[in-house]
C-alpha cells in the first residue's frame, strides 16, 4: 500500500505535468489551472494518506547509476511532513489565485507539477545523487517558468541569470556530496551524515577533517543560495515579474523549503566544523542585518518581502550554526503559511487596490509581521541559550529588530497609501482568495496560540526532545532587555521622527522603486542640513546630522551595494569576463601574441619562407604559438617529471 | 574464419570497399553515393555491435596476418573493452553524419569522392582504434588526418579553406610526430611493435618513462585540442562541411583520449603516472575555462560550438588526470556522451544555418516559433552540454568530479566545478540568443530536409535515454578499466 501511495504521490503530478506540456498549445488556461489545482490537491491528500506509513523503511529502490548504490524512496516522517507542507502550499497558492485562472499559462502548470514531483522525490529519497538530480530539475523549472511567461530577451536574461545563480548553489551541493562520499564511501544520506558526524569531531585538522569542513561549506553555499540569502535574493527577484502562482510557490516556497530541509540535515555537522562554523555564524547574522538594512530602502511591498526572506535566511543560518536544529525543522512549517499569507496580502495591499482590499491586506500583513517577529525572537532566544558568541548574537538580534521595523514599515506604508487618492481597482477580492487567506490567518493565529503543543508534535516526528517554549511574557521580557533590539528600535524611532521633522520628505509610496542616487537631491538635503545647523540648536543639529548621515549612508550603501556594488559587480564581472575573453581571443587566437613574440615570429618566418607563401597571416601567428607551446609543454613536463 | 573475425573484417572492410567502389564509380554514382556510404557505415556499426556478445563472453576478437614479411610487419586488429566504446562511438557518429549529409550535401560530380573520403576518414578512426600494432596504428592515424584534411580543403566553406586545411594538417601532424617519437622509443626499448606485448609491461629508465609519457600526453593533447594546443580546432571545425565537422568534433577528438588511455595509462603503472596527475588536471581545468570563455566571446555559431569542444576536452583531460577509477571512467563516458551531444549541437547549428543562411549569433533571434523542433533539440543539447540532469553528460561529469574529489587536491575539482558555470553560461546564452527575443528584420526561414532533421531528433532522444539509462555504457567502461588499470 505504501508503495502505491508513494508512486502515486510522485507519479500523478508527473503524468499530469507531461499531459499539460503535451497539450499546452491547445489547453485553455483555466483548464490548465484547474487541472494543476486538482492534482496538487490530490498530491496533498496522497501525502496525508501516507502519514500512517511514516518510518516504514524503503518502499522503492532502483540502481540508476552503477556503483553509486541503490536509490530508494523512504516515507520518513520528516520527509513526509515536508511533502505535505509543500504540496499543501501549492494547493493553497493555486486556490488563492483561481480568479486569475484565465491568465494561467498551461506550461506554467506543467512546470509547477513537475517541480512538485521532483520536490517530493527530494524529500523522500535518502540518496544524495537522487536528491541532487531532482534539485537540479526544480532549478530548471524555476528558470523555465520565466521563459514561459516572458518570451523576450529580458526573459532569457532573467531565466539564464536565475539558473546560473541556482547552479552556483548546486556547485556547493555537489562539492559537499562528493566530498562526503569520498570520506564515508556511500551516497546514502543518513549513513554518510552519521559517519561524517562521528568523524568530523575527532578528525580535527587532518585531511579527512579538512574534507569534511569543505563538504559542510559546500552544503552551506547550497543552502544560502536556495534560501535566497543576501546577495542571492537576486534570483528570487526574477520571480516578481511572473504570475502570482509562480511567484509565490515556485519562487518563494519550493526552493527555500528544500534549502531549509537541507540545512536541517547538515546542522549537526555545522557545530563541529571549526572555522566553517564561525563563518556560518557571521554570514548568517551579518547577511540578515545587511538584508534588513537593504529592505528598509525598498518601496515595493513584494520586493520588501524578498528581502525579508533574505533576513530570514540569515537568521536560520545563524540559528543552525548555534546548534538549534529544532528551530530549523520548525521553521519549515512556520514559514510556509507565513510566506503564503504575506505574499497574498502584499498582492491585495498594493497602492492601486481599493480601500477595502488594502484594509484587509494591511490587517493580514500586520498579522503576518507579528507572527514573523515573534518566531524570530523565539529562535534567537533559543540560540542565545546555547552559549553562542555574544557579538554574533547581538548582530542577529539587531536583524530580528529590523524584521519588526520592516513589518511596521510595510503596515505604515499600506496605511499611508490609503490616505492618498489615485486610481483604484474596483473589483472585490475573489471568494477563493478570501477563504485561503482566512484559513491561513486562522491557522497562524491558532498555531501561535497553541505553539507549545504544536512544536511538541512536530518535534515528536523527529524523535527529539522539543526545546523549551517560553511564555509570551518571557519572550517580551527578553525583547525589552535585549540591547541590540532596543538600540535598533530606538534608532529607528529617532531617525523617523527627525526625518519627518527636519527634512519632510515625500511619502515613501511616492518614491520610485528603482530610485538612484541623485546628486541634486543630495545637495538640497545638504542645504537643509545647513539650514538646520544655522536655525536650530546645537543638540538638534547634531542629531539631525546623525540622522542625515544614517539615511544618506543607507542610501549610499543601497546604491553601492545593491545597485552598483552587487549588480554592478556582477555586470562588471560579466563584462570583464567577456572583454577579457575577447581580448584573449584577439591576442592569442587571432594575433598569436604578436607583440610579445615578434622576434620569434621573424625567426620562424625566416626558417619557413616556402611555407609562408601558402598560408594566411593568422596561420603564421598561430604556428608560432603552437611551436612555442609545444616546446614549453615538453620542457615543463620533462623538468617536472624528471 | 570465425564469426567474430568476419565481423572484424566487416568493420574495416565495409568502408574500405565502399570507398574504393565510390572512387571507381566517380560521377556515375552521384545519387547512389550517399546510400552506398550509409550502408557501409551501417554495416560497420552493425559489425561493431555484433562483437559485444563476444566480448561479454570474455573472448577477444582478433585478426592477424603477415602484411610486409620483409619488415616483420603484421596486420593485427583486435577488439577489447578499451577499444569497444570508442569503436561504437566512431561508427555511430559516422553513420549519423552520413545520413545528415544526405540532406546537407548538394549532389554534384564530386559527390562520390566526398562520401568516399568520409568513409576513409571513418576507416582511419576505426582502424586506429582496432590496431594492435604500432605501424598499423600510425598508418590509420595519418589516414584519418589526410582524409579529413582533403575534405576540408575541397569541400570547406569560404576561400580560406585551403589555408585552414594546411593549418589543421601541420598542427595535428606536429602532435602525430610526437606520438611517433614516443612509439619509436618504446619499440627501441622493447623490440616489439605489438601493443599486446606493451600491455604486459615495459621496463624503461625513469627519465625515459617521463620523456615517453610527455610525448604521448602532449601529442594526444594536440588531437584533443587542449589549450594551448587547440588552435587548429576552431578554424577546422568552422570551415569544414557540417558532416565532417560532426565527425571531427564527435569522433576524432576522442582519438586523443583513446591514445592516452592506450599508451601511457595502459603501459605504465599508476606510480609512474602519478607525477603527471596534477599537470593534466590543471591543463584540463585551464582548457575547460578557456574554451568556455572563448565560446562566450565568439559570434559565429559554428565556432561557438567548436570552442565548446576545447572546453569539453578539458573535462576529459581532468578526469584522466585524476588517475582514479571514477575519474577515468567518467572521462571515457564523457567521450561517448560528448560525441552524442556535440554531434547534436553541430547538427542544430547546421539546421539553423541552412534555414536562415546566417551564422552570426547577433544576426539571429526569435526562431523559437518558426523552428520549435530545432529549438527543442538545441535546448536539449545546450542543457546536456551544461551538465544538467537527466541528460547524459551529467552522468559523466558526476564521475569526473567524483574522481577529482578522490585525489589529494580538492581545490582542483572545486575549480573545475566553478568553471562548469561558464559552460552553463555559454550554453544558455547560445540558445537564448538564437531562439528567443525578437526576430531580426529580413530573417527568413527556409524549409529543412528531413534527412537533416531525423538524425538530429534521434540524437536528442539518445541524449535523454543515455542520461536515464547509463548502466549499459557504464558496464563497458567498467570492463575497460578493469582491463587497463587493474585494481585502482
Amino acid at each position: 500500500m505504501a508503495k502505491i501511495l508513494v508512486i502515486s504521490t510522485i507519479g500523478v503530478p508527473l503524468l499530469a505535468s507531461l499531459a499539460l506540456a503535451v497539450a499546452s498549445r491547445r489547453a485553455r488556461p483555466s483548464v490548465a489551472h484547474h487541472t494543476t489545482l486538482a492534482v496538487t490537491g490530490l498530491a496533498t491528500l496522497l501525502a496525508l494518506a501516507l502519514l500512517p506509513f511514516a518510518g516504514g523503511g524503503t518502499v522503492i529502490a532502483v540502481e540508476w547509476f552503477p556503483s553509486m548504490g541503490q536509490m530508494g524512496l523512504t516515507p520518513s516522517p520528516t520527509g513526509l511532513y515536508a511533502v505535505l507542507a509543500t504540496a499543501g502550499a501549492a494547493f493553497f497558492t493555486l486556490l488563492a489565485t483561481a480568479a486569475h485562472a484565465h491568465e494561467f499559462p498551461p506550461l506554467t502548470g506543467a512546470l509547477m507539477l513537475l517541480a512538485l514531483a521532483a520536490t517530493t522525490v527530494a524529500f523522500l529519497t535518502d540518496h544524495f545523487l537522487a536528491r541532487y538530480v531532482v534539485l537540479e530539475i526544480v532549478a530548471l523549472c524555476i528558470a523555465l517558468a520565466v521563459l514561459v511567461e516572458i518570451q523576450t530577451r529580458r526573459g532569457v536574461r532573467l531565466a539564464g541569470g536565475n539558473y546560473l545563480l541556482l547552479r552556483l548553489g548546486d556547485v556547493g551541493m555537489l562539492t559537499g556530496i562528493l566530498l562526503l562520499m569520498d570520506v564515508s564511501g556511500t551516497l546514502q544520506i543518513s549513513p554518510a551524515l552519521e559517519q561524517a558526524l562521528a568523524t568530523i569531531g575527532v578528525a580535527g585538522g587532518t585531511p579527512v577533517g579538512m574534507r569534511l569542513r569543505w563538504a559542510v561549506a559546500g552544503f552551506l553555499l547550497a543552502v544560502w543560495v536556495k534560501l535566497g540569502g543576501w546577495p542571492f535574493q537576486l534570483w528570487k527577484r526574477g520571480g516578481l515579474q511572473l504570475a502570482l502562482a509562480s511567484q509565490i510557490w515556485l519562487y518563494a516556497t519550493v526552493m527555500p523549503s528544500l534549502g531549509i530541509y537541507l540545512l536541517y540535515r547538515v546542522t549537526p555537522l555545522l557545530a563541529l566544523a571549526g572555522h566553517v562554523h564561525e563563518v556560518a555564524l557571521w554570514i548568517g547574522s551579518g547577511g540578515a542585518l545587511l538584508a534588513g538594512l537593504t529592505a528598509l530602502r525598498q518601496q515595493n511591498l513584494r520586493v520588501t518581502l524578498i528581502y525579508q526572506e533574505a533576513v530570514q535566511a540569515g537568521l536560520l543560518l545563524f540559528v543552525a550554526a548555534s546548534g538549534v536544529k529544532e528551530a530549523i525543522w520548525l521553521s519549515l512549517f512556520v514559514m510556509m503559511p507565513l510566506r503564503l499569507l504575506l505574499f497574498l496580502a502584499a498582492d491585495i495591499a498594493q497602492p492601486t487596490a481599493s480601500a477595502r482590499q488594502r484594509k484587509i491586506g494591511t490587517s493580514l500583513l500586520t498579522l503576518g509581521g507579528i507572527a514573523l517577529v515573534l518566531f524570530n525572537l523565539l529562535i534567537t532566544w533559543w540560540a542565545g541559550r546555547t552559549g553562542v558568541r555574544l557579538d554574533a548574537l547581538f548582530v542577529a538580534q539587531a536583524a530580528v529588530a529590523l524584521t519588526g521595523v520592516l513589518s511596521a514599515r510595510v503596515v505604515w506604508q499600506s496605511l499611508k497609501s490609503e490616505e492618498e487618492t489615485g486610481p483604484r481597482r474596483s473589483y472585490e477580492i475573489p471568494w477563493a482568495r478570501k477563504m485561503t487567506m482566512g484559513l491561513l490567518g486562522f491557522g497562524i493565529v491558532g498555531g501561535g496560540m497553541a505553539f507549545g503543543p504544536l512544536a511538541q508534535h512536530l518535534m515528536a516526528i523527529t524523535s527529539t526532545t522539543p526545546p523549551d517554549v517560553p511564555t509570551l511574557p518571557t519572550l517580551l521580557r527578553h525583547t525589552v532587555t535585549s540591547p541590540a533590539i532596543l538600540l535598533v528600535v530606538g534608532l529607528t524611532l529617532i531617525a523617523r521622527k527627525l526625518w519627518q521633522w527636519t527634512i519632510q520628505i515625500p511619502t515613501p509610496a511616492a518614491e520610485s522603486t528603482e530610485e538612484m542616487y541623485n546628486l541634486e537631491e543630495g545637495l538640497v538635503r545638504a542645504a537643509r542640513a545647513l539650514r538646520a545647523v544655522v536655525e536650530v540648536g546645537m543638540l538638534e543639529e547634531f542629531i539631525v546630522l546623525i540622522a542625515l548621515g544614517a539615511v544618506e549612508g543607507a542610501r549610499f550603501t543601497y546604491r553601492v551595494v545593491e545597485q552598483e556594488g552587487l549588480e554592478g559587480l556582477v555586470a562588471l564581472f560579466a563584462r570583464g569576463a567577456i572583454d577579457g575573453a575577447r581580448l584573449t581571443y584577439r591576442v592569442v587566437e587571432q594575433e598569436g601574441l604578436e607583440g610579445l613574440l615578434r622576434r620569434a615570429v621573424q625567426w620562424v618566418l625566416a626558417l619557413g619562407r616556402g611555407l609562408q607563401r601558402w598560408h594566411t597571416g593568422r596561420l603564421r601567428h598561430n604556428l608560432l604559438w603552437m611551436a612555442i607551446s609545444l616546446a614549453l609543454a615538453v620542457l615543463t613536463f620533462v623538468l617536472y617529471g624528471g | 574464419m570465425r564469426m567474430e573475425t568476419i565481423w572484424l573484417v566487416i568493420i574495416v572492410g565495409a568502408p574500405l570497399v565502399a570507398a574504393l567502389v565510390l572512387f571507381l564509380l566517380r560521377d556515375r554514382a552521384v545519387h547512389a553515393a550517399g546510400w552506398i556510404a550509409g550502408v557501409a557505415a551501417a554495416l560497420s556499426l552493425g559489425g561493431a555491435l555484433a562483437l559485444l556478445p563476444v566480448l561479454q563472453r570474455g573472448q577477444v576478437p582478433a585478426l592477424d596476418f603477415r602484411w610486409i614479411p620483409a619488415a616483420h610487419i603484421r596486420l593485427v586488429l583486435h577488439v577489447d573493452w578499451l577499444t569497444f566504446p570508442f569503436l561504437i562511438t566512431e561508427a555511430a557518429v559516422t553513420l549519423v553524419a552520413i545520413v545528415y549529409a544526405w540532406g546537407y550535401h548538394h549532389p554534384d560530380e564530386r559527390t562520390s569522392f566526398f562520401y568516399a573520403l568520409l568513409l576513409l576518414f571513418a576507416l582511419g578512426m576505426s582502424g586506429t582504434t582496432l590496431a594492435d600494432d604500432m605501424f598499423l596504428f600510425y598508418i590509420f592515424w595519418e589516414l584519418m588526418l589526410v582524409a579529413s584534411c582533403v575534405l576540408i580543403a575541397v569541400w570547406g566553406d569560404g576561400e580560406r579553406r585551403g589555408a585552414v586545411a594546411l593549418k589543421y594538417f601541420i598542427f595535428t601532424h606536429l602532435g602525430s610526430l610526437m606520438v611517433l617519437v614516443g612509439l619509436l622509443i618504446l619499440y627501441d626499448a622493447t623490440g616489439s611493435d605489438s601493443f599486446s606485448v606493451l600491455r604486459e609491461g615495459v621496463t624503461l629508465a625513469p627519465g625515459l618513462v617521463t620523456l615517453v609519457t610527455t610525448l604521448f600526453i602532449i601529442g594526444f593533447c594536440v588531437k584533443m585540442a587542449i589549450f594551448p594546443l587547440h588552435l587548429w580546432l576552431p578554424d577546422a571545425h568552422a570551415v569544414a562541411p557540417m558532416p565532417v565537422t560532426i565527425m571531427l568534433a564527435a569522433a576524432m577528438l576522442s582519438m586523443g583520449t583513446y591514445g592516452i588511455l592506450r599508451f601511457p595509462l595502459s603501459i605504465f603503472s599508476m606510480d609512474q603516472m602519478a607525477v603527471f596527475s596534477v599537470p593534466m588536471m590543471v591543463a584540463g581545468i585551464v582548457s575547460e575555462i578557456y574554451g568556455a570563455l572563448m565560446a562566450l566571446a565568439e559570434d559565429d555559431i559554428k565556432r561557438i560550438i567548436a570552442y565548446s569542444s576545447v572546453s569539453q576536452m578539458g573535462y576529459i583531460l581532468f578526469g584522466l588526470g585524476t588517475l582514479t577509477h571514477d575519474g577515468i571512467a567518467g572521462a571515457t563516458l564523457h567521450v561517448i556522451y560528448h560525441a552524442i551531444v556535440k554531434a547534436l549541437l553541430f547538427m542544430c547549428v547546421g539546421l539553423v544555418i541552412r534555414a536562415t543562411g546566417r551564422r552570426r549569433i547577433a544576426a539571429l533571434g526569435g526562431l523559437w516559433r518558426a523552428m520549435p523542433l530545432v529549438a527543442i533539440c538545441t535546448a536539449v543539447g545546450a542543457l546536456a552540454i551544461a551538465g544538467s540532469p537527466p541528460f547524459c553528460i551529467f552522468d559523466s561529469e558526476w564521475m569526473i568530479f567524483a574522481g577529482g574529489f578522490h585525489t589529494a587536491h580538492i581545490s582542483l575539482p572545486i575549480l573545475a566545478l566553478l568553471g562548469s558555470l561558464l559552460t552553463v553560461a555559454y550554453a544558455l546564452w547560445f540558445v537564448g540568443r538564437i531562439f528567443f527575443g525578437n526576430r531580426p528584420e529580413g530573417l527568413t526561414i527556409e524549409p529543412l530536409p528531413k534527412a537533416m532533421l531525423a538524425p538530429t531528433v534521434l540524437l536528442t532522444v539518445l541524449a535523454f535515454i543515455e542520461g536515464i539509462f547509463p548502466a549499459p555504457v557504464f558496464d563497458w567502461v567498467t570492463h575497460e578499466l578493469a582491463l587497463i588499470l587493474g585494481g585502482i
